[in-house]
């Protein structure tokens, strides 16, 4: 059991930095409030693994992303406004922006 | 980290590795602080997006795969390139080059009939050793292509053979010593079609065409980096595994669909992978579709053998007919790998067959595990695309078209006779050292040996034995094909596909030039070594999963003439 339980930590430590924020019967990211101060993005270039349109989240095959101090890693994030995920489609390339607000991740640019 | 011994830790931290790989492609993750109380949130039914959005590469005139008689083809350059697999994005890329007619053609498909020779040079314009096999072919060993003949950067190396063999889709691509799964990885692959009049009269009997109703199907798993790039890094634990890939691309074509009309359709099937099997069906909505067994690795069979899956291992060839007659309506069929437990097995006790103590139970064998227990669907993580997952492969969207009356022939070859073998079978064990090296009888390859010695015209039995604390391994030997005899202790998923016949499976009545065996699986072959070229021959008998290759499950054996 004690394995088992190091593995989930050492996942989350793999991947929790990033997680992507979701309370629970919250508000939509695109109603987020003005940005909080000391509210960081990070810039940098992904490939799509999968889009669901509904939930508005992308996961994404991503590089380092500078100002974040975030490693390359493949991960589900929420963006601003499911409308941008309109256009785009798996296995694409894209350039994106992750911003920070000190509780959640949300991109607010992707192309 | 006395307490939690390294071994252990490498187990664990891959299995977190993998852990992390996985969920990505299965759920969505929220968080209510970053790094804390982290829980996967379910996608919704709807959310993965497998559209299969891009066209099908068949073979052309010219560019990749272009179909052209082997026979015109005098030199073949061993290339680095840049090749878009993802649309719009370009990847570093290694390629079989050949210039026929004026026309540049990538990883051409030879077309050949018995007899026809074959003279041309290959060129190596890589970076480092290559040298092309000639998969499945009878050759004298030179011209079988191996490690020992490999050849360094620009160095050429001239082949001269002729085809002796029968009608069959055989293969080409790279064989050095240690690194032949990169190049294959990298691009290095394409088909030799052999056809003779059997395959001609099956042609015209249901008006197969190449490239049209008669279409090549080679699968191939791939990574590729956050630039879409293609990337093939491997840890030593992966390695031990065997690479998997995050996508599935068919032709090189990611998510391809493929535009069919209501009639039969001839599938030449190639597992081109480095190491992943597959479960392959035909299905349209939950309901899988009947096809038919036409053809194995030696051409084709008898009679067709009606089957709704089969398995193939890497290098391994299916030849099917899909009668898309059957499907209803114009819901899409899909050629999928249905799901299987890939059995990663290797850290199971040898002798109960159970879990060894101390393992990490549930979450199967990761690779690197030295103690872990596999359960079932024990899986490892390839990026995000566990072997044994369910996945589809190809989209084929039935378009309206004109009426269609063909038959399948109910005969359509006649096999060599099985040449009876005398005497006890030589038996070759498939296991590993504990220590993260496969070998076959505890020998692992070294160039200057040749564990097994048989005698030209000889005709043998060989046992092939998968231990049970393994995982399933394609073997694969040069020079000669075989007939496979009898299957036991197969696992059930292997045995509810079996026939009446000796547990054999459909495509164990053909001929083979490569056996996919189950852990604790024990197959018994039959070899006639009677072949027309003087002097000894030395041949290779290896794993055809190339990380196991690379890392030294082959042996190479010697024909006394």
């Amino acid at each position: 059991m004690k394995y088992f339980l190091l593995i989930m930590l050492l996942a989350a430590a793999g991947a929790g930095s990033a997680f992507a924020h979701h309370e629970s019967g919250g508000q939509h990211p695109g109603q987020a409030q003005a940005p909080a101060a000391g509210q960081k993005t990070g810039k940098g270039t992904g490939l799509i693994q999968q889009i669901d349109r509904e939930k508005g989240v992308v996961t994404i095959k991503h590089g380092p992303l500078q100002g974040l101090n975030m490693p390359g890693m493949t991960m589900s994030y929420l963006v601003k406004d499911k409308s941008m995920l309109s256009n785009l489609q798996s296995l694409q390339k894209v350039r994106f922006e992750l911003t920070y607000d000190g509780k959640r991740y949300l991109i607010t640019n992707i192309k | 980290m006395n307490r939690f011994p390294r071994r252990r830790f490498i187990a664990a931290s891959a299995a977190a590795a993998g852990l992390c790989g996985l969920l990505w492609r299965r759920s969505v993750f929220a968080a209510t602080d970053a790094g804390h109380k982290t829980a996967p949130v379910s996608a919704s039914p709807t959310a993965p997006e497998e559209q299969f959005t891009n066209r099908l590469r068949l073979p052309g005139a010219s560019g990749l795969y272009a179909a052209v008689a082997a026979k015109d083809v005098k030199q073949i350059t061993v290339s680095e390139m840049n090749f878009e697999i993802l649309p719009r994005i370009s990847s570093p890329f290694w390629a079989y080059v050949a210039e026929v007619g004026g026309k540049r053609l990538l990883n051409p498909t030879l077309l050949a009939r018995p007899g026809d020779e074959i003279k041309l040079r290959m060129v190596n314009r890589l970076k480092q050793p290559t040298i092309i096999h000639w998969h499945g072919l009878t050759n004298d060993e030179r011209n079988d292509g191996f490690g020992n003949y490999q050849v360094d950067p620009g160095k050429g190396f001239d082949y001269a053979f002729t085809v002796r063999d029968r009608a069959a889709n055989y293969w080409y691509h790279p064989h050095p010593h240690d690194i032949a799964g990169e190049q294959a990885y990298k691009g290095l692959a394409g088909l030799l079609i052999v056809k003779d009049d059997d395959e001609e009269k099956l042609a015209r009997a249901l008006d197969l065409a190449v490239g049209v109703t008669d279409i090549p199907l080679v699968i191939q798993d791939r990574s590729f980096n956050f630039e879409g790039k293609l990337e093939y890094k491997l840890s030593r634990e992966q390695m031990f595994a065997g690479f998997l890939g995050e996508e599935i691309p068919v032709n090189l074509t990611v998510r391809p669909y493929f535009d069919a009309a209501r009639r039969i359709y001839r599938f030449r099937i190639l597992n081109g992978s480095n190491a992943r099997s597959y479960r392959l069906a035909f299905a349209q909505g939950k309901r899988l579709l009947d096809y038919y067994l036409i053809g194995t690795d030696g051409g084709l069979l008898e009679q067709p053998q009606k089957v709704r899956e089969a398995f193939i291992g890497a290098a391994q060839r299916l030849d099917v007919l899909l009668d898309l007659r059957a499907a209803s309506g114009s819901e899409p069929v899909f050629l999928k790998s249905l799901a299987f437990d890939p059995m990663h097995n290797e850290s199971i006790d040898e002798k109960s067959g159970k879990p060894a103590a101390g393992a990490m139970q549930g979450m199967g064998a990761m690779p690197g595990m030295q103690s872990g227990g596999a359960g079932p669907h024990a899986a490892h993580a390839g990026g995000g695309l566990m072997d044994g997952m369910e996945i589809s492969l190809l989209q084929i969207n039935i378009k309206s078209s004109a009426e269609y009356k063909r038959q399948i022939p109910s005969q359509l070859s006649q096999l060599p006779k099985l040449a009876a073998a005398a005497g006890e079978p030589r038996r070759l064990t498939l296991g590993h050292d504990r220590k993260g090296n496969w070998n076959i009888n505890g020998w692992r390859f070294n160039m200057h040996e040749t564990p097994v010695t048989v005698q030209r015209g000889a005709r043998e039995i060989w046992l092939l034995r998968n231990n049970r604390a393994s995982m399933p391994h394609p073997m694969h030997i040069h020079g000669f094909q075989f007939r496979v005899l009898e299957r036991r202790d197969s696992p059930a998923q292997v045995k509810a596909l079996a026939t009446r016949n000796n547990g054999l499976l459909p495509q164990d009545m053909g001929l083979l030039d490569t056996v996919l065996v189950w852990p604790g699986e024990s197959v018994r072959i039959a070899l006639d070594f009677s072949h027309p070229f003087s002097g000894d021959q030395t041949y290779m008998f290896h794993c055809h999963n190339l990380e196991h290759e690379d890392t030294g499950m082959m042996i190479g054996y010697k024909l006394k003439a």
